[in-house]
């Protein structure tokens, strides 16, 4: 079912829309919220409460592309489930972006402006714009989608090592990218 | 902390990128994909007409079941239709409230029309930084007791707990670490009167255990009264719950959103699991206090204060 049917099935209120998420997108969005939290249970109910986000959401929104609005959501949520319950002990898809991710960005508390998400956000993107296309897959899914670069490797067809390293030059270059525009968070 | 930081600002990419890499499978997968495509071809229609059915089952069944989880039935031992149909209901006041609010352009300040510039000396004044934010309300909740005095009804305690999706994050409010598109739960306006005795005990749905103390407060959503009063003749108690009853409230709406300083946000976070920051009504005649007065509320800003006043009087 295409996405606009699937958005006119909750404009309408129909439980089908749910049902037709689930069976186009589920398995993306369980995806996200596994690799963030390692918990079949916890990734579920993220899963669910995703939905039922969806669901009060659309409408008034009506999201395009749908794909991307529902992975945030169920992304955020698997975040903030991580920041309310105690996961140090497991090693989480989304800790270990935190730590890979760790002194990309300059702290300075006595600065007044602070860079918002927002901005960042465009910044990423530009900084992704001008990246190829293999680089900004293996940003994306590294830290949006939080895969492994095992997992990685394997859409990507290189090695592991590859991925890794291709990591580290895109950070290093995020960092130069940000650090030569003075964003400071 | 930079890492979470932009871990969010990740979150909030271009959706096209996002949607570009979002369905990406290894070779390996799509040969599985495909034999599993196979093998449900060869089972037949039946096969999958059972699955689609369990996936139905499933997706209602746990949306149903999580609608009923924030419902009220499971949260106040109060028959539904009991609930009062109040006229003063905060709702009323807060729609006359928000419809005289407008942003500024460009910014992230509030302008209210009626006056209520007033507030903002007052923020001032109190030093608590304070920003506007554009939200949608998904859900109010409203939780309170009339406490039916023949010659003075006033209410008892109140709450208000809405749902919240934040639409703009003013950078006032960027170190909170909250993102654009996050779904918070304001609590709004909470206050006991001292009454002669003990009325009632906020009990834990989840635990099934009265408040005992701030740890306990961590689901506000889950409230729910145990009346022990033994004078409870005295008064009537009618309840005054509502939930999704602010519909002029419901939808895209602009909140006032406070601060206080940073420690006692993080103070917040270990309190309130999902309750980010208290909001404020704002009255609708410029007089500080109308509303909360008029609703025997007492205007607060400090929630850990309120919350401690809270586990004073019902432990």
């Amino acid at each position: 079912m295409e996405d606009d049917e699937i958005i006119k099935l909750f404009i309408e209120r129909s439980e089908q829309g749910i049902v037709e998420l689930s069976s186009k997108y589920g398995r993306v969005l369980m995806k996200v919220a596994m690799n963030a939290l390692g918990n079949v249970q916890d990734a579920e109910e993220c899963v669910n409460d995703a939905y039922l986000g969806l669901w009060r959401a659309i409408p008034p929104a009506r999201p395009n592309p749908l794909l991307s609005y529902a992975c945030k959501v169920v992304r955020n949520i698997s975040i903030d489930r991580y920041n309310r319950k105690d996961y140090r002990r497991l090693q989480t898809g989304y800790e270990a972006c935190l730590d890979d991710l760790e002194g990309v960005l300059v702290s300075d508390d006595n600065v007044e402006d602070m860079i918002n998400e927002k901005q960042l956000a465009s910044y990423i993107d530009c900084f992704l714009n001008q990246r190829n296309e293999t680089d900004q897959l293996v940003f994306v899914r590294r830290f949006f989608f939080m895969d492994s670069c095992k997992d990685i490797a394997i859409i990507t067809g290189f090695s592991n090592a590859a991925i890794r390293k291709r990591l580290q030059r895109i950070k290093a270059d995020l960092k130069r990218f940000l650090e030569e525009r003075e964003v400071i968070v | 902390m930079n890492s979470k930081k932009i871990m969010k600002a990740i979150g909030s990419i271009d959706d096209q990128k996002v949607a570009k890499f979002a369905n990406l499978t290894c070779d390996a997968c799509k040969k599985k994909n495909n034999k599993e495509d196979n093998l449900m071809k060869r089972i037949g229609v039946w096969l999958s007409a059972a699955a689609a059915v369990l996936i139905l089952g499933v997706g209602i069944f746990g949306i149903r079941h999580i609608i009923i989880e924030h419902g009220i039935s499971s949260h106040v031992h109060v028959p539904e239709e009991q609930a009062s149909e109040d006229p003063t209901m905060l709702g009323f006041a807060l729609n006359e409230l928000y419809k005289n609010a407008r942003m500024e352009p460009d910014t992230d300040r509030i302008v209210f029309d009626n006056g209520l510039e007033s507030w903002r000396t007052f923020y001032d004044e109190h030093n608590i930084s304070y920003a506007a934010v554009k939200g949608e309300v998904i859900s109010t909740k409203y939780y309170g007791y009339w406490l039916n005095d023949e010659n003075s009804p006033t209410i008892s305690w109140g709450a208000e707990v809405s749902e919240v999706r934040l639409e703009n994050i003013p950078t006032e409010l960027n170190k909170l670490g909250l993102q654009a598109g996050a779904t918070v739960y304001v609590l709004d306006s909470v206050k006991m009167i001292p009454a002669d005795g003990d009325f009632f005990k906020l009990m834990s749905s989840k635990t099934g255990r009265s408040i005992e103390n701030i740890e306990d407060l961590t689901d506000v959503d889950s409230f729910r009264f145990e009346i022990t009063a033994n004078d409870f003749e005295h008064y009537s108690f009618t309840p005054y719950v509502k939930n999704n009853t602010l519909p002029k409230v419901m939808g895209e709406s602009y909140f006032m959103l406070i601060c206080t300083s940073e420690s006692v946000q993080s103070q917040l976070s270990d309190i309130y699991d999902s309750i980010y920051y208290c909001a404020v009504s704002v009255p609708t005649n410029g007089e500080y206090g109308y509303i909360h007065d008029k609703l025997g509320f007492q205007f607060d800003l400090d929630i850990i204060r309120i919350a401690e006043e809270m586990v004073a009087y019902f432990s």
